[in-house]
């Protein structure tokens, strides 16, 4: 009967422990988003310094930039661009985890427009 | 010893494991990182906000009318940070001149765009050429500008100090600015005090840059 006793308290003590310190409630942060967001924000810098996606997103050109964009991102992360003024549309997507980055331009020698570049990029459910 | 002791006795162990363990997880510190990654992203996007702000005055210089050019894409920032519920605050002067001759009267035009979020009570400028020439404003209302006018007269290449003093709420402040002069030339003189304020914090410049103009 002692036996069972101890027993039964040595569980509850291991179970209650680790109700306690790894509850649900205490969720870990997420590194994902902010990681593809790092990873955005360099991609379009450095599109923009070889001196590429200025002229892209001058002309609207969405198709080459997003072509560009699929050799370096990572395979398995979807992501759209979108190309815009003060506001922005946002395209339709489901995913529970989505994040986006903006990268703003001031125009260009000749064409004067000030635009944004907008990257949304999310897992796969 | 009896197996119902020995069970306490692991258990007490899986314990000490299971909160060492957790300790060891160290979630203030995971979360100052994930804090540290999400600074560093706000301050590449200042980077690219003071990148394109210089970058439009450099092409603006070439068509003419860098002022408010200059204006309508602070106004474009300060809108699309807004959207993305981050305020972008400035403070920007620029002072602009022609070709300036040896010995002749030369007028230098400048401008002060209030975009620091709160309408500037009392703006002071004054030009070292001519302390006395001071010029005084009120009231100038967040995105609102101030002009004045200068004359100057020099037989040789100077550099000159615009002083700007302004007053919101309780703060008041002052800026010097250095306007050089070159004989034979035009130039144009930014002067930036860029903020850019979220939850994270705030990431701020200060400075001022002179450009030619062909």
């Amino acid at each position: 009967m002692m036996q069972i006793l101890e027993s039964i308290v040595s569980i509850l003590l291991i179970v209650s422990i680790f109700l306690i310190y790894y509850s649900p409630n205490e969720k870990l942060p997420e590194f994902d988003t902010i990681n593809w967001r790092l990873r955005g924000a360099s991609v379009l810098k450095s599109l923009d310094d070889n001196g590429e996606l200025r002229s892209y997103v001058l002309a609207n050109d969405v198709t080459t930039i997003k072509s560009k964009l699929s050799s370096i991102l990572p395979v398995n992360l979807n992501y759209d661009v979108v190309l815009c003024d003060r506001t922005c549309s946002k395209p339709a997507m489901s995913s529970e985890k989505i994040t986006s980055v903006v990268y703003l331009l001031a125009g260009d020698f000749g064409n004067i427009t000030s635009k944004q570049v907008v990257l949304y990029m999310w897992g796969s459910n | 010893m009896r197996k119902g002791q020995i069970f306490l006795i692991l258990g007490i162990i899986i314990v000490t494991l299971l909160i060492s363990l957790r300790v060891s997880l160290n979630l203030t510190k995971i979360m100052e990182t994930k804090r540290y990654m999400e600074v560093g992203l706000e301050r590449r996007e200042f980077q690219n906000i003071k990148d394109e702000i210089l970058k439009r005055i450099e092409i603006s210089i070439q068509t003419g009318n860098v002022t408010n050019k200059t204006d309508e894409f602070v106004s474009f920032v300060r809108d699309v940070m807004e959207a993305k519920t981050m305020d972008f605050n400035c403070l920007l002067v620029q002072t602009v001149h022609p070709v300036v001759s040896s010995g002749t009267d030369t007028r230098l035009n400048v401008t002060v765009l209030n975009y620091l979020g709160s309408t500037i009570q009392t703006l002071n400028l004054s030009f070292s050429y001519d302390l006395n020439a001071n010029q005084t404003f009120s009231s100038v209302a967040d995105r609102g500008r101030a002009d004045a006018n200068f004359t100057f007269n020099t037989g040789s290449n100077t550099d000159y100090t615009l002083t700007v003093y302004y007053s919101i709420g309780s703060e008041n402040k002052t800026e010097s600015i250095t306007a050089p002069v070159e004989i034979g030339k035009s130039k144009l003189t930014s002067f930036f005090d860029l903020r850019l304020i979220s939850s994270r914090g705030e990431q701020r410049d200060k400075f001022n840059k002179t450009y030619a103009i062909p």
